[in-house]
């Protein structure tokens, strides 16, 4: 027996012979015992095969169908965002907003804190007047600071008109 | 019910009850056959819910009309394929016991000889279809376990049908002692 026939009777034995076929592996079946016996064992194959079929660890304990379908379903039914791009520009925006409040906190507090700084730090008395009340007050200054600014304006004046006498 | 009328009303209107319907017609045909190729328990179960997973995901796109079937087969094949690659385990070790499994007749009635008998048989068959090589092991099972045409079995291994019909007969010539065995009985 060729591998020919043997592929005709594997064909044959597993229903997909055409009619032709058929005529000729039982025409050869009736006078070939080696295509016989080919065929017995075949089916020796089919009765294992139903035995090793009933085995308990041969078979599904549990229904594989029903919980795919289900876990499917549940999937289909948990509504998620609309649109992928929507959820982005949502994510963009917001870090966004928040990048520019803390920007502006950022940005006017250290100035606060310097101005707190030096009033805190400052080591001129207390009783001293502030820079800003010492420079734009509209109050009287001291008269002795005053006479003491004539006397240096007076003394500039005689340098200069000294400066302007011919020499000795 | 038709497959194609299933897959419609699972696909067009959401009736679950029609995939239910349509993946039972196979799983116990699917289990068996992933069974054989893995033999082992927990991975031939991980198989078969990717199996489904993947088919219903993917059914919607289904356009293989009366193939459902070997198309199921086939992606339960990959599955299979792809447990092997990625774990790397011995399919031979574990098969017999857990193959076998505890059948309380059997440790009730100790005297059972014909069950003790039959359980070594079918241990001797399912060592024997374990210790094949894995290509002529996949074509068995697709043949027996799930009960595919060989012209589709060549559909679903991606082989030509005479490298599938070549295979069948060497894991037949194989289990040949096996078969005597059977008929010397």
């Amino acid at each position: 027996m060729n591998s020919k026939t043997e592929d005709d009777l594997l064909l044959y034995w597993s229903g997909e012979a055409d009619s032709k076929l058929s005529a000729e592996i039982e025409a050869l079946l009736e006078k070939d015992p080696a295509a016989q016996r080919y065929l017995e064992e075949l089916d020796q194959l089919n009765v294992l095969r139903g035995e090793l079929a009933d085995l308990p660890a041969m078979n599904p304990s549990r229904s594989f169908a029903l919980e795919a379908v289900t876990e499917r379903l549940v999937k289909k039914k948990i509504p998620r965002f609309p649109l992928p791009w929507i959820a982005a520009a949502a994510v963009v925006i917001a870090v966004i907003a928040v990048g520019t409040k803390s920007w502006f906190h950022e940005g006017t507090s250290p100035a606060e804190e310097v101005v707190v700084k030096e009033e805190e730090t400052s080591s001129e008395p207390a009783t001293r007047a502030k820079l800003s009340e010492r420079l734009f007050s509209t109050r009287p200054q001291d008269p002795a600071l005053e006479r003491i600014s004539i006397a240096r304006d007076r003394a500039r004046k005689l340098r200069t008109e000294l400066n302007h006498l011919p020499n000795s | 019910m038709d497959d194609s009328l299933l897959i419609r009303k699972f696909c067009s209107d959401g009736d679950g009850d029609a995939a239910v319907e349509l993946l039972g017609k196979y799983q116990r045909a699917l289990y068996q056959f992933i069974w054989q190729m893995l033999h082992h328990s927990q991975d031939c179960e991980d198989a078969m819910q990717e199996t489904f997973s993947k088919a219903l995901l993917a059914l919607p796109r289904y356009r293989e009309e009366n193939h459902f079937k070997s198309w199921l087969f086939r992606i339960g094949r990959n599955e299979a394929v792809e447990i092997i690659r990625r774990r790397r385990r011995t399919v031979v070790a574990e098969a017999p016991e857990e193959c076998l499994g505890t059948d309380p007749l059997i440790d009730r009635q100790p005297a059972a000889r014909e069950v003790m008998e039959q359980k070594e048989r079918l241990q001797s068959l399912d060592r024997a279809m374990a210790q094949l090589p894995d290509a002529e092991r996949e074509v068995l099972a697709l043949r027996l376990q799930g009960d595919l045409p060989f012209k589709e079995i060549a559909q679903v291994i991606d082989v030509p049908i005479g490298t599938v019909l070549a295979r069948m007969h060497r894991a037949k010539k194989r289990l040949k002692p096996l078969l005597k065995f059977e008929s010397n009985e």
